[in-house]
């Protein structure tokens, strides 16, 4: 296994990733969908963080802001959840509202 | 200087809030005292950093003991300074009306404001020292969750839907702004901003600009905002539109000025997005019949006119015209915040914001009256208010740069906010009974804030001469 | 259709520009500075020195976004009765009680592992929270729902904010732990914020619910 080629086919599927999640947050109706896709989304990037060009030994830094990355994006998802509950009983359906009032 | 009273006299800002944040949802009684105890703790840190500041360079601390590259480094230069002041002064006083107002006006949320205000403070003071790229992106994710959660406490469908949207936006944000991180690590080796000047590509500013435009609703990212600042209750609305927002601006300033000041190709557009705010958002707003939502498109206007200054702050001009985005930024932040109060005071005296329905308004609530229209001249930016003050210098700077067309832009704004803020004073006049009679001294302290806003033309002298010699 | 295919398109573009911008602009990351004050971050991990030390302060952020998250969920008022769960099948009962000391054990040796290898708080405390969420689901109710959990919840970051202004007050940067103890303070951090991070892991699972 040549040390740069595998991390930066990672970083590639990162980056697909994150075009595709980016993509259905924004047209996917469902909120739930909506939710776990910037999920997806953050995982993309972490990918892309984690790159080492030189094939060496893995970067501690990189390693730390994903690790930190990922308890920020299991944060926001558990509330977005959350959010999304309540919207669900308060309103009867888990979309976005998309006329409010002018 | 000692670097003992520069750690803790930097920290306070930060942990204060952060540490009141923490214990408050423990707390069954005195909730807002310990608020307000943390938030006076903040406005004095604020007052002695601008005190002991040394107008030629920028206090500064590496986080932990450890310097950048391998740590992370606050630094309180007068951008930061006045950001931190400015936030204090508005975070304050909207917290001293949040404990007289809310209680009597909405008792089921009053007590679960605390925690997120604290929070939300104390990542804005954070975002402010920070030079770190990826620290900001924390302090930002800290600052999303905390407005959220301000936009939810009413608990209505509506609240809870442009919560949603606002966190999905915040989140999509977030996400491109990290790519942009990435990428700045991967091309420089580091995540501070000074260290990588210069060195930025292209693409990790362009995306991390994307990400920032979202957060702080720049057109054309701008439509969550509405819905979401006009369904959180009255101070959380304040802060929101007067603070909040304007954090992904000063990163914006940070970025486009001191950290990639070559790159002159994106100036323009981010001003035409500008251009786009502040006639969409005027038009808008002109249309509106509910006044939170007026005061909230009014904001996305405002914003547009910060936009401005990355084309302006070039050669001899960088000086003025950066003075007056700053000096716009607090002024608009003192007055929105000011309107949002006396919007919140106007909902609890009528039991509605309809603007058609105002009439009674200006004969038995003639402080919010005025409060409103002295925060319209700052909006509109007549003289002697600080949004006068500032906008001519950005108008000085669009001659004196020979883009005499963004003064078109900025003269243009004035006129529609002068149309949308006579509309609201108008409304208010006639003969109708108020549903409630809303209690005098929060009132007071929005007009205090208006007046602030006013005045902050009178006073600007000094601040703007030092915020030009400051200027990168 | 069309969307699809513009969207395919796109992502193959930005994928192939992103490879082109990443190999050739090769610069190392910060491993070597790392490595080389790694003796002084009283940890033998060069991943728990950053997070703990060297870039504790986003690590202090971080747990307070946990926090926050936490703190806004049980904001969100249920208006219905929360559900009572299922009675747990015979495998639930079986199981959780043994696995409880196992699950104890190895938060432990996660917790006091991440001085020396991968692990730490967050490894820990991920535990716990699988552990608490079982023993939710085999019932009866652990009961973190009230004050202690709260309080629990909140102690992490606390502690950890506390350290850090000491630290200020006594002379040194925020955040800077003094020489002689650096080792053991970031033990107790770590220690504190496992049980803080299994807690608010929990109840934000758990859905959170408002406390009486």
């Amino acid at each position: 296994m040549s040390g740069a080629e595998v991390p930066l086919a990672y970083a590639l599927v990162g980056m697909v990733v994150l075009v595709r999640a980016l993509y259905a947050l924004f047209v996917r109706p469902h909120l739930l969908h909506k939710l776990v896709a910037g999920n997806l989304a953050a995982s993309g990037v972490f990918l892309v963080i984690t790159y080492a060009p030189d094939g060496g030994p893995p970067d501690p830094v990189a390693q730390a802001l994903v690790l930190t990355g990922i308890v920020v994006s299991v944060a926001v998802t558990a509330y977005g959840a959350a959010l999304l509950a309540r919207l669900n009983e308060t309103s009867g359906k888990p979309y976005l509202e998309h006329d409010h009032e002018a | 200087m000692s670097g003992a009273v520069a750690s803790w006299l930097l920290a306070a800002p930060v942990a204060l809030p952060l540490g009141a944040g923490l214990i408050v949802p423990l707390l069954r009684r005195g909730r807002s005292l310990a608020a307000l105890a943390a938030g006076a703790g903040v406005v004095a840190a604020a007052l002695l950093l601008l005190a002991v500041r040394d107008p030629d360079g920028a206090m500064e601390l590496a986080v932990g003991g450890w310097s950048p590259p391998l740590g992370i480094r606050w630094r309180a230069d007068l951008l930061a300074i006045t950001f931190l002041l400015s936030t204090a002064v508005i975070a304050l006083t909207v917290a001293l009306f949040a404990a007289l107002h809310l209680p009597r006006a909405e008792p089921a949320l009053a007590g679960r404001l605390w925690a997120p205000l604290l929070f939300l403070w104390s990542a804005l003071n954070a975002l402010y020292l920070s030079a770190d790229v990826f620290n900001l992106y924390v302090t930002l994710e800290l600052l999303t969750l905390a407005a959220v959660m301000l936009v939810t406490l009413e608990g209505e469908r509506q609240a809870l839907d442009g919560a949603m949207r606002y966190l999905l936006v915040a989140l999509a944000g977030s996400t491109v702004y990290l790519l942009g991180v990435a990428l700045l690590y991967h091309a420089t080796g580091t995540l501070d901003l000074t260290l990588a000047a210069g060195a930025v590509p292209g693409a990790a500013l362009a995306l991390m600009t994307v990400g920032l435009m979202a957060k702080g609703a720049l057109f054309p990212l701008h439509g969550w905002l509405p819905p979401a600042h006009a369904a959180a209750p009255a101070p959380g609305s304040a802060l929101l539109s007067a603070v909040v927002v304007k954090s992904a601006f000063y990163i914006l300033l940070r970025l486009w000025l001191e950290a990639a000041p070559d790159e002159h190709a994106g100036r323009m557009l981010l001003a035409a997005c500008g251009t786009g705010a502040v006639l969409w958002g005027s038009l808008l707003a002109l249309t509106q019949k509910r006044l939170k939502l007026l005061v909230a498109y009014s904001t996305v206007a405002q914003l547009g006119y910060l936009l401005l200054v990355f084309p302006l702050a070039v050669g001899s001009w960088s000086g003025p015209a950066y003075a007056g985005a700053v000096w716009l930024a607090v002024s608009h932040g003192l007055a929105k915040a000011a309107m949002f109060l006396a919007a919140g005071t106007v909902m609890h005296a009528l039991g509605h914001d309809r603007i058609a329905e105002l009439r009674g308004l200006a004969h038995h609530a003639p402080v919010t009256m005025l409060t409103l229209a002295l925060a319209g001249v700052t909006l509109m930016g007549l003289p002697p208010s600080g949004g006068f003050v500032a906008k001519w210098l950005l108008l000085s700077a669009a001659f004196g740069t020979g883009q005499w067309f963004w003064a078109l832009v900025l003269l243009a704004g004035g006129l529609l906010a002068a149309v949308y803020t006579f509309r609201v004073i108008g409304a208010g006049f006639g003969e109708a009974a108020l549903a409630r009679v809303p209690r005098r001294a929060p009132q007071w302290l929005a007009f205090a804030l208006a007046t602030a806003a006013l005045l902050a033309g009178v006073v600007a002298e000094l601040p703007l001469r030092q915020l030009q010699e400051a200027a990168p | 259709m069309g969307a699809r295919a513009v969207l395919a398109v796109l992502a193959i573009a930005l994928t192939g520009w992103l490879a082109v911008h990443l190999t050739s602009t090769p610069v190392a990351g910060l491993g070597q500075q790392v490595d080389a004050h790694l003796h002084a971050s009283g940890v033998a991990s060069p991943i728990t020195a950053v997070l703990l030390n060297f870039r504790a302060l986003d690590t202090l952020y971080e747990v307070s976004v946990l926090a926050v998250a936490l703190i806004a969920t049980l904001s969100l008022e249920p208006t219905r009765q929360p559900r009572v769960p299922p009675s747990p099948g015979p495998l639930l009962v079986w199981l959780v009680p043994r696995l409880t000391p196992v699950m104890l054990l190895l938060a432990g040796y996660l917790w006091w592992a991440g001085s020396t290898r991968p692990g730490g708080a967050f490894q820990a405390g991920a535990t716990i929270a699988g552990l608490l969420l079982l023993l939710a689901l085999k019932g009866p109710d652990p009961g973190l729902q009230g004050r202690g959990g709260h309080a629990l919840a909140m102690a992490g970051p606390l502690w950890f904010l506390l350290v850090g202004s000491a630290t200020a007050l006594a002379g040194s940067a925020f955040l800077q732990y003094p020489d002689a103890w650096v080792k053991t303070l970031i033990l107790t951090v770590e220690g504190v914020l496992t049980a803080a991070i299994g807690v608010t892991l929990a109840l934000l699972a758990g859905g959170g619910r408002r406390q009486a």
